[in-house]
């Protein structure tokens, strides 16, 4: 089992008046290769879980084993080693160093990785080429649309082909032929063996993948896998 | 992370804060170049006295005495005579008092020379040179001849490019005859020991010169151990043959007297290095400080280079890079003022250009870079121990 989390609750500002139960008692698997989308309504802790799985935060109660070993257990080095190789991590919010060239933002996981420079040039080209932004390699975020910047963060997380992929809400700021073609690039990484781990709050495009997980206030209420006529409809439909 | 990427990515980001970066190197800055400045001007100094010392030559006493009153016997040829039977210990004796007495060669005038008393061993007693000629010697004095020894500066003056040996000149109005010339120690200046001329110390008399009941004598001896004997021995002559009462007298060595200056410059050398050293830390709470709002203004910059894989140490190099890219510029920069300003003081107080060694710069160097390092650390761990999460969620 890739992913495994038994019995997982995130509390914010535990104790205060201000407390939030944004994650209740979870507990969930997913294995090596699947490609799962977590749905559900804006606050119902989908982003809090993501971050969970994704080693950038920790759980304040439960267990996390990524592929059978705690996670609390991992000393500092090695998690950053994971969160570098293992994970590709696609952010709400995009995330790119203002300071930086698109290209450098692409290169920065790579670089420390330790990767040399010849390896890293044809990764970031490619990856950058990819996402259509083979003539925006120079520019910096603030010379960039938000689609575009959201693009230029997706190449980063894919750059380097890592084995799980998380997105969250990695549609939410483009337009739908945009965000189709987002969702096109997702399913090939898991067609070609990627762990793809999807957060949306379409269900339309949660139909794309293998399974719906669906989170309300911190819960998970349903569990499904999509039928393959279903996924099928959907991928080959005008909106994706 | 290559440290030459994020030395560059240092650069970049205090040349964009300019000013912040200015005012955060400015306690480096005036620590290094007051450092540099001072340093410089006490080695300067250092070396001034050394030459002096050295021109002078070594294993030197010098002698003085004086009396109060009136009518008391004079014992300079006693003193003469007494160091004559220390020549175990003594190699010469010399009288290093100076007259000013105007002297004139055809139509010229010098009206500036010390003329000096000396003895057959004046030369080694003050350090003195022949460029020509001859010393004044034993039968010079025995008989009293009426012979002198130019400076540099008088048979400058007086003959240019001709031959001052033979010739005759006039001190106070008696005729003197050039025998030699000295070498010049201080580029012909007027000011200094090249404007000299000594005569036999017997013509004393016949130029009207009296020093009274006092004395100043330079004794040259043997080596160290010779000194240390004749001056005690000297002290207590000197001690027996003066009046007890209305007398003053000093035997020393300008080896204690280098001593003792070395002693005040080391004194001088520690008041700086402690004004410094504040300075320096003052600076370097100004690093810590500008590092510590850089860590707080990119906390969400630090949550995303976390998030895709840096790791701990790569977050400290590179605010540790940062923090002695600063102090490294600051030192620098207060290296060349320190530079320029010891030029210029030097230049005004020596006569000469003392540049801060090289030794001294490299060390200024190194502290400003460990500076950094050092009042960096803070920050840089501080921004390396964040939750990914929670640096993101910074605005
Ligand atoms: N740092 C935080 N401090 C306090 N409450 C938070 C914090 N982050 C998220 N929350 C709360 O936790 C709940 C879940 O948030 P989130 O996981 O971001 O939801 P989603 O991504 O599904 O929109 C929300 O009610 C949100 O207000
Ligand atoms: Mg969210």
């Amino acid at each position: 089992m890739l992913i495994d989390i038994r019995r997982v609750s995130k509390i914010y500002n535990e104790g205060k008046e201000s407390e939030v139960r944004a994650l209740d008692d979870v507990s969930l698997r997913i294995d090596y290769g699947e490609c799962t989308t977590i749905l559900g309504h804006s606050g119902s802790g989908k982003s809090t879980l993501m971050n969970i799985l994704g080693c950038l935060d920790i759980p304040t109660y439960g267990d996390y084993y990524l592929a059978g070993e705690a996670v609390s257990e991992i000393p500092p080095s090695k998690l950053s080693s994971i969160r570098n190789r293992q994970i590709g991590f696609i952010f709400q919010g995009f995330n790119l160093i203002p300071g930086l060239t698109a290209y450098e933002n692409v290169e920065l996981p790579l670089i420390y990785r330790g990767m040399p420079r010849g390896e890293r040039h044809d990764l970031c080209v490619q990856s950058l080429a990819e996402v259509g932004l083979e003539k925006r390699m120079d520019h910096r975020p603030t010379e960039l649309s938000g689609g575009q910047q959201q693009r230029v963060a997706i190449a980063r997380a894919l750059a380097a082909k890592p084995p799980i992929i998380m997105a969250d809400e990695p549609t939410g700021n483009l337009d739908s032929k945009a965000g189709a073609d987002i969702m096109k690039k997702l399913i090939s990484m898991n067609d070609n063996g990627s762990t793809v781990i999807l957060i949306t709050h379409d269900l339309h495009l949660a139909k794309a993948a293998k399974r719906i997980i669906t989170i309300s206030d911190g819960k998970i209420i349903s569990d499904e896998p999509v039928s393959e006529d279903e996924r099928r409809a959907v991928l080959e439909g005008d909106a994706v | 992370m290559t440290i030459f990427r994020t030395t560059k990515m240092a650069f970049k980001s205090i040349l964009h804060n300019k000013m912040r970066s200015i005012l955060t190197m400015l306690g480096i800055i005036i620590g290094v170049w007051s450092v540099i400045t001072l340093v410089s001007v006490i080695q300067g100094v250092q070396r001034q006295t050394m030459e002096a010392y050295s021109r002078m030559g070594s294993n030197i006493i010098n002698a003085y005495w004086g009396t109060y009153g009136s009518g008391e016997k004079d014992i300079t040829d006693d003193f003469f005579d007494e160091c004559a039977s220390l020549k175990k210990y003594i190699l010469g004796v010399t009288s290093t008092n100076s007259s000013n007495i105007t002297a004139k060669y055809k139509s010229k005038t010098l009206s500036r020379s010390r003329v000096y008393m000396a003895s057959d061993t004046f030369d080694i007693c003050m350090g003195t040179n022949l460029a020509s000629g001859r010393s004044i010697g034993y039968a010079d004095i025995k008989n009293k001849v009426k012979v002198c020894v130019l400076g540099s500066y008088p048979a400058k003056e007086f003959f240019g490019l001709e031959n001052p040996i033979g010739k005759q000149i006039r001190l106070g109005g008696v005729y003197y005859t050039v025998i030699g010339v000295y070498e010049s120690q201080y580029n012909n200046s007027e000011w200094s020991t090249d404007n000299i001329i000594a005569v036999p110390r017997t013509c004393q008399r016949s130029l009207g010169v009296s020093n009274g009941n006092n004395g100043d004598f330079n004794i040259k001896c043997k080596d160290k151990e010779s000194l240390d004997m004749a001056m005690f021995l000297l002290n207590t002559w000197l001690t027996q043959h003066l009046p007890q009462n209305n007398s003053y007298h000093s035997v020393y060595s300008n080896q204690q007297w280098q001593e003792q200056e070395q002693e005040a410059l080391d004194m001088f050398t520690l008041v700086v290095a402690g004004i410094a050293g504040i300075s320096l830390l003052v600076g370097g709470i100004g690093i810590m400080n500008i590092m510590l709002v850089s860590v707080a203004e990119r906390t969400r910059e630090i949550g995303i280079r976390l998030s895709i894989g840096a790791k701990r140490k790569d977050i400290i190099t590179q605010f540790l890079i940062e923090a002695s890219v600063i102090s490294a510029c600051g030192g620098v920069i207060g290296i060349v003022l320190g530079a320029v300003t010891s030029a210029m003081l030097s230049s005004a107080f020596f006569q000469a250009v003392y540049l801060p060694s090289v030794f001294i710069i490299i060390l200024a160097f190194a502290f400003s870079v460990a500076l950094g390092v050092f009042f960096g650390f803070y920050p840089a761990n501080k921004a390396s121990k964040m939750q990914p999460v929670d640096a993101l969620r910074n605005n």
